[in-house]
């Protein structure tokens, strides 16, 4: 009873009160752009009450006349407004500019970006889809201090490698490990770039530590896009553009040049006459072309508060600048968040790639090497065959055109990645996570040899069918916790994760069958069959908690205990662990400063770890394969193995400091050392044991660096913005230690030397030419006395140590205008330092060892030898080489470092205004240029395409690309 | 609170469940392209199976890049029987011009696939039991044929010979299957007395009388009498010759089946001892393989094939002086025309620089000539030694000159494509290299009895030869002023076994100079070697460099 009475005593007054003083007020909460914000909050100053705001950002709430409202949304800077009596009140909210707000993703969950104590760096949606490729790798070039992106080539489809804080092992796996939507890939994933919302890149062993054996090489993870929040929005955005071939400073020889290049040699063939002259087919013209490059995407996402879906399709189609290569790919991808209830959440996941390629690509070889004297047709226009040509000249006898005619490869490929993923609230601390994924990748291989082509002939023709499966199947459980008691936040994630593969592989070769079939059935006589398998499997478990008090002192400690299927019994296990800690300084009550806006110090330590490339690498095994004699299988000693193989080890330091200077300027210094030992090494053992040798866990190699990364607000006025990004990685990479405690060890062209990079170059070492009499000179050097000589037999020069692979320092930095929705974007990569061992000299720059090989031209600096007293940096040419002046020696290393303009993009953002009326909520109009412009001493065609280690040969160069597009969404 | 207490029960015994679902799991996996060693040698076949496996190795996987390829290579290009119309990036390039280099590949790859043979056949000797069975016993011995084989060619390459010091080093001998077992090299008279020593051991366990495709007991005699020959140990050359011939196992071809020896599978021939056999449907599977074989650089047969080294002129002279000798038909010279009649008669001759010259010629009223700036050159013939000669006159001197027809060129070298490495069974470039034919027990007594001074028996040998060649055979007045039985006997080994990898030995364990003066891509360049003597340096091949880095304790030739 004496409830109920002050129960009615309370509701009296409550409503005596707002009768007196309530009005109701009603509104549009807008962000930034003007747009209207759905599901904000707005609530009263001082009490509990608050709405959330509509669809159309609108909101009606009933309040005192003097009250105040507080209206809020993630992510933007929470707004006070006085009620002050009016009955009609409109917000604009403007986003959070602390970046340290942020919610970024890591290693198996979300993280403030404030409380990060190890190394990560995101990039956004936008940073990344400058220029046009189909691939998400080459989007990272120049854009995180650390990372080095080297390009196989720029065939349509090829896909670079990413290379994270330097090389970690001598001969185990050097390449990051990629996570798309939670789940673990096997070699780079598939992933359309307009998917993309944002990749991090996980760097030192505490952000990677959670990945375990896996996670030595750096991490990248890739999340795909989700809705945003009461927005529906059909996407549309397409390229079209063109690519052009680009040989940098290599030029091959026209019929002049190789008329005079002879004279000087003194030919004394009897085809060597003037009517060559007339004689001049531009091999490299008649190879490139101006390509089309496309891309066309359309997606669609709508979010209410039970289901947030992502829907996308894309197609992407690049035709070589080689003639003769057409690279597809069309896309899907599907992400679903749908909210049960309270509790449960499931999260589906579909995507799927297909590749269609197609492959009649002009030789490589035959372009370059090729003479202008020999034409691909005949006056007539019929193709020749080089080798019934009495007139050919080439050393060949190869005119690739012939049979291509008919010949010509296809390859398809499938990708499909499913997950059946879901979260559920067991508490409110507790919920429980699952990741459940199976992949199938399927690739069919087809290759047609034509009856009537040289390649055809001695079989009467032939077809090559091959198909390759490969089967993953990855589960993660994990129970997260987070709680926060007063100033202090503590969460935590526990978690087991099994992974398994599975690869199959068929070919079939049948040889014989009349022109235009392309079945093996139309084959007349089955030529070869071919068949392979292999497998392999891990199983972790793991824990990793964070702390933070005040939000002012963080701390973070993880845990993961690894096991794979390709170590021995002894060693099948192995844990790995890092701490973390964090401080933001700029929180202390001791630090006040106009200047500096924040200032955060963080420091980590971890233990990761690195598997061997090879599967079955303690076994001693037999080979069985391809061993028969007249018919019957036989086997062959094979593999010495090792049961006490074990895994890499890495140890890394991170200390770092990030800052935010005059509101304008944000900075981060970040310093490394990694310290990797029990290097899975493949010890060479003399040939006359019989084996090649075996694999041990030797050595050790340190990798120490600097990172720094600077953003600058220049201009930030309503009108016109400029900002710009500088990013620059110094790396040093320094072998510690050796097998058998040896200082060196040779491995061919290169050497593994105690104190120096792991990509050394140990070659004769280049003493240029003789002025006497314009022989080739290398350095010899007296073991004994250490004294060097010069020489002119190549037998008798010293292999020495002569520079390494590996660059000083990589970068990038970038600028992005804008005024008034007009837009101009520049994004420069830089590489300095590191040398490439440019292979195709040999045969390009050979002194006349191959005169009937097309030569190329000398490049700016460089100069023949013709008479006694030249001084000059090549050797006299003589008709069948001068004194192995060609062979591998340090003549040949050339510098890496370059500068390029990786991509410019104008266009223009058209007003809100006028797109509203066409019912369209954003429009963009743009074009762009990829790799325009490039600074390098390197006399090859493309210093990008150089590999990881340094070492190059015919290389297929990055085109030139010129693209328009548009964007627009509804 | 009770039912929410449920719920949670429910999900936690869900839970594991989903869990297990995955965990079909242990972490064991096995290769599929390879056998545990333990596991194979459990199996009853294991014997056989590692015996093929090393018969495999000699041959290469598939039939491509195997021992007997890089054998080749070492042992027929830097002799004078071939000649490279240019220079090539492949290393058989250094290996043809002796301007030899210490970081040879096919040198390293010979090197290599060498001993993975001999090991392979240490594990079997050590595995395998004496006197359980003739099978077992015949498998035993043919690892002791393959060891000695190999290290008899090894020691070939990379020592000196045998004539030359018993004491100069040779190759390292490894005779057991331990890996820590790392020998240094051996001298010339110990890898000697080791390959004696296996091969005798092999013919005492074979019994069997399998097919030239594997070592038999006769195999082992035919290579002990070429040891022995090489040894300069005559009565014992001469002795296992005969155990061979006296085998009645054996007899050669006739003068046509020898004319087409190259197409036959060393099983349907009755004069191959032992060849080391390509299979046709099991080798050579790929559309390119053909690209890859010993043969593809002597010939480009339907479209397949670099067709670069050709017959020398040397060579080509030799062949000469016999109208209708049968090994002619083991080269192929292109003529620019395949009717015979439409082809473009030409006179052909070598310069001073040893550079071929050829000019078409035409004849009228009998009278052959060519011009040349405006000046008629005529050919005139004469009898020479009762050998009809061709020659025309310049500047007062005269240029001896051949008669042929227009022939294809390369680099300005007409094409004489040698065949003897193709077509085996009709495939392109299928060949099966022998080690041991019967021809070659009977030169091998040949030059056993004219060292010794033998001189009329050495001839009756020799005739043999001689008459299933097609040609005449020689009376001891008609050997040629200036020669010996020997270098008569050695010319006709040149003749008959050129491209089959003996020349380059045959030359210099006779303390023989090399003449190079020929065309040939060997003179291009800076510094060409016309002449290499039997005391060269080069006549052994340098130990692969980095063999000695991974064993600093080898020491390099010279």
């Amino acid at each position: 009873m004496r409830k109920l009475v002050t129960c009615l005593l309370i509701i009296m007054f409550g409503v005596f009160h707002a009768q007196a003083q309530d009005k109701t007020v009603t509104g549009t909460v807008f962000d930034e752009g003007g747009s209207p914000l759905p599901n904000a909050t707005v609530a009263i100053k001082g009490t509990s009450k608050g709405v959330s705001t509509n669809f159309n950002g609108q909101y009606k709430i009933v309040v005192s006349q003097n009250g105040i409202l507080v209206v809020s949304f993630v992510g933007y800077n929470t707004k006070e407004v006085a009620v002050a009596g009016k009955s009609s009140i409109n917000i604009t909210l403007l986003p959070d500019a602390n970046i340290l707000d942020e919610v970024v993703v890591v290693a198996y969950g979300v993280q403030k970006k404030e409380a990060i104590t190890s190394s990560v760096a995101v990039i956004k949606a936008e940073k990344l889809a400058d220029i046009t490729v189909s691939n998400v790798s080459s989007m990272l070039q120049g854009k995180v201090a650390g990372v080095q992106v080297s390009s196989a080539g720029g065939s349509p489809g090829s896909t670079p490698s990413v290379l994270i804080r330097g090389m970690a092992s001598l001969s185990g796996n050097v390449l990051p490990l990629w996570v798309v939507d939670g789940v673990i890939q096997h070699g780079v994933p598939i992933v359309n770039p307009n998917d993309v919302a944002s990749m991090s890149i996980l760097k030192d062993a505490s952000a990677t530590s959670l990945y375990g054996s896996r996670g030595a090489n750096g991490v990248v993870i890739i999340t795909t896009k989700r809705a945003k929040i009461g927005v529906s929005k059909l996407t549309f955005s397409t390229k079209v553009g063109v690519n052009e071939f680009n040989s940098g400073n290599f030029e091959v020889m026209n019929s002049q040049q190789l008329y005079d290049y002879h004279a000087q040699m003194n030919n004394v063939q009897d085809w060597y006459v003037p009517n060559l002259l007339n004689r001049d087919y531009d091999w490299m013209g008649g190879a490139t072309q101006a390509a089309a490059v496309r891309e066309y995407t359309i997606s669609y996402t709508a979010a209410t508060n039970k289901m947030n879906t992502y829907i996308s399709g894309g197609y992407f189609s690049e035709e070589g600048t080689i003639k003769g290569s057409d690279f597809e790919r069309y896309t899907f991808r599907m992400n679903v968040d749908y909210k049960v209830n309270d509790r449960l959440t499931l999260k589906p996941k579909v995507s799927f790639s297909f590749d269609d390629r197609f492959n009649a690509a002009h030789g490589r070889y035959g372009i370059y090497t090729n003479l202008p004297w020999d034409a691909p047709t005949d006056a007539d226009g019929n193709v020749i065959r080089a080798q019934e040509s009495d007139d050919w000249i080439g050393r060949d006898q190869s005119n690739y055109f012939y049979d291509l005619q008919w010949n010509y490869g296809t390859s398809k490929t499938f990708n499909m990645s499913f997950n059946g993923d879901f979260d559920f609230k067991i508490t409110d601390d507790f919920t429980f996570a699952s990741t459940n994924n199976f992949t199938l990748y399927n690739s069919n291989g087809f290759s047609y040899t034509d009856p009537l082509s040289i390649g055809g002939e001695a079989t009467n023709g032939s077809i090559h069918n091959s198909s390759a499966r490969r089967f993953t199947r990855l589960t993660t459980q994990m129970l997260r916790f987070a709680k926060d008691i007063d100033e202090h936040s503590i969460s935590a994630v526990a978690g087991y994760e099994y992974n398994d593969y599975e690869y199959e592989s068929l070919g079939a070769t049948g040889n014989g069958f009349i022109s235009g079939g392309v079945i093996l059935d139309v084959t007349a006589e089955p030529a070869s069959v071919a068949g392979f398998k292999n497998e392999y499997a891990l199983e972790s478990y793991f824990l990793s908690t964070d702390y933070s008090y005040n939000n002012k002192y963080f701390g973070k400690a993880s845990i993961r205990r690894d096991g794979a299927s390709n170590f021995g019994v002894n060693n099948k296990f192995a844990t790995f662990f890092s701490f973390g800690a964090g401080w933001n300084i700029h929180k202390e009550d001791f630090f006040e400063s106009d200047v500096v806006n924040t200032l955060k110090l963080r420091a980590s330590y971890g233990s990761v770890g690195n598997r061997p490339g090879s599967l079955y690498p303690y076994q001693d095994t037999y080979k069985v394969t391809d061993i028969h004699y007249d018919g019957v299988p036989g086997a062959r000693l094979s593999q010495f193995g090792n049961p006490d193989l074990t895994w890499e080890k890495s140890f890394e330091t991170n200390i770092a400091i990030d800052a935010r200077f005059f509101e304008r300027f944000t900075a981060t210094l970040e310093y490394y050392t990694k310290n990797t030992s029990d290097l899975l090494y493949f010890v060479n053992l003399p040939d006359i044991t019989a084996y090649n040798g075996y694999w041990e866990n030797v050595g050790g190699l340190k990798n120490t660096g600097f990172e720094f990364v600077l953003s600058a607000d220049v201009f930030r006025s309503a009108d016109f913005k400029w900002n710009l990004d500088f990013n620059i990685g110094v790396n040093k990479n320094e072998i510690t230690e050796l097998f058998d405690d040896r200082t060196e060890i040779p491995r061919g062209s290169k050497i593994f030397k105690v104190g120096e990079d792991m990509n050394s170059w140990y070659m004769r070492k280049w003493a240029g030419v003789n002025s006497e009499d314009g022989t080739p000179q290398w350095e010899k050097v007296d073991t004994t006395t250490g004294e060097t000589t010069l020489t002119g037999n190549y037998n008798e020069a010293t292999l020495q140590l002569v520079g390494n692979g590996t660059p000083d320092f990589i970068g990038g930095f970038s600028s992005n205008m804008n005024y008034k929705g007009f837009f101009l974007n520049t994004n420069f990569s830089f590489v300095s330092g590191g040398e490439i061992y440019n292979s195709s000299r040999s045969l390009y720059d050979s002194d006349g060892l191959y005169p009937t090989f097309n030569q190329q031209v000398l490049s700016n600096g460089w100069s023949r030898w013709e008479n006694a007293g030249d001084i000059a940096t090549h050797p006299q040419a003589i008709y069948g080489g001068n004194n192995n002046s060609n062979k591998t020696s340090s003549r040949y290393l050339e510098d890496r470092s370059y500068l390029r303009l990786k991509n410019i993009t104008f266009g223009y953002d058209l007003s809100k205004n006028l797109l509203n009326r066409l019912g369209i909520s954003e429009a963009k109009l743009y074009v762009s240029g990829d790799n325009l412009f490039t600074i390098t001493d390197y006399s090859g065609m493309d210093p990008e395409v150089g590999g990881l280690g340094g070492s190059t040969s015919t290389s297929y160069p990055t085109p030139k690309r010129f693209v328009v597009g548009i964007n627009f969404s509804f | 609170m009770l039912k929410k207490h449920i719920k949670m029960k429910k999900i936690l015994t869900v839970l594991p469940v989903i869990g297990i679902m995955f965990l079909s799991c242990t972490l064991e996996r096995n290769p599929y392209d390879q056998i545990d060693k333990e596991s194979l040698f459990e199996n009853e076949g294991a014997i056989e199976a590692a015996t093929i496996g090393n018969y495999a190795s000699l041959k290469g996987d598939n039939g491509l890049d195997g021992w007997t390829d890089q054998l080749h290579r070492l042992t027929e290009y830097p002799g004078d029987n071939i000649s490279l119309s240019g220079s090539t990036s492949d290393p058989l390039n250094f290996i043809y011009n002796y301007r030899a280099i210490t970081t040879n590949s096919r040198v390293a790859t010979f090197w290599s696939l060498s001993y993975q043979t001999v090991v392979g056949c240490n594990v079997v000797i050590e595995k395998a039991e004496e006197g359980v069975s003739a099978q077992l016993d015949q498998l035993i011995g043919e690892n002791y044929y393959l060891r000695a084989m190999v290290y008899f060619q090894m020691g070939n390459v990379f020592g000196r010979p045998y004539n030359q010091g018993v004491s100069n080093l040779s190759i390292p001998l490894k005779l057991t299957s331990e890996v820590d077992d790392v020998p240094d090299r051996h001298t010339v008279g110990e890898v000697y007395d080791q390959v004696i020593s296996d091969l005798l051991k092999a013919e005492s366990l074979m019994t069997e009388n399998k097919s030239a495709t594997f070592a038999t007991k006769e195999a082992a005699q035919a290579l002990l009498s070429r040891v022995y020959l090489y040894m300069e140990d005559n009565e014992n050359a001469e002795v296992y010759a005969n155990k061979v011939l006296a085998s009645g196992r054996y007899s050669l071809l006739d003068t046509e089946a020898f004319k087409k020896m190259n197409y036959l599978n060393p099983q349907a021939s009755s004069e191959a001892i032992f060849s080391i056999t390509l299979n046709k449907e099991a080798d050579l599977p790929g559309q390119w393989d053909n690209w890859y074989t010993v043969g593809s650089l002597y010939a480009s047969i339907e479209g397949n094939g670099w067709g670069e080294m050709y017959a020398s002129r040397s060579y080509i002279e030799l062949l000469n002086k016999n109208e209708d000798d049968a090994r002619k038909s083991f080269i192929a010279a292109q003529y620019t025309e395949d009717v015979p009649s439409d082809r473009k008669p030409w006179v052909i001759w070598v310069d001073n620089s040893y550079v071929y010259q050829t000019r078409l010629t035409s004849e009228v009223a009998g009278i052959t000539s060519f011009v040349e700036s405006g000046v008629t050159y005529q050919i005139n013939d004469e009898v020479v030694n009762g050998k009809m000669k061709h020659y025309f006159v310049k500047g007062g001197v005269k240029q001896y000159v051949d008669k042929d027809f227009e022939m294809s060129k390369r680099n300005g070298f007409p094409k004489w494509f040698i065949l003897k490495a193709s077509l085996q069974e009709d495939e392109v470039h299928l060949w099966s290299p022998a080690v041991s034919r019967l021809a070659e027990m009977y030169l091998n007594k040949a030059e056993a009895f004219a060292k010794r001074g033998m001189d009329q028996q050495a001839l009756d040998e020799l005739n043999v030869i001689r008459v299933r060649a097609g040609i005449p055979g020689y009376i001891l007045a008609d050997i040629p002023v200036g020669k010996t039985v020997l270098d008569v006997v050695l010319e006709e080994r040149r003749l008959e076994f050129a491209f089959e990898g003996q020349r380059k030995f045959d030359v210099f364990r006779n303390g023989k100079i090399m003449n190079r003066r020929y065309p040939g891509g060997h003179l291009w360049g800076a510094s060409p070697i016309y002449e290499i003597p039997a005391s060269h340096n080069r006549v052994v091949e340098f130990i692969p460099e980095k063999q000695i880095l991974l064993q600093p304790s080898l020491i390099q030739n010279d």
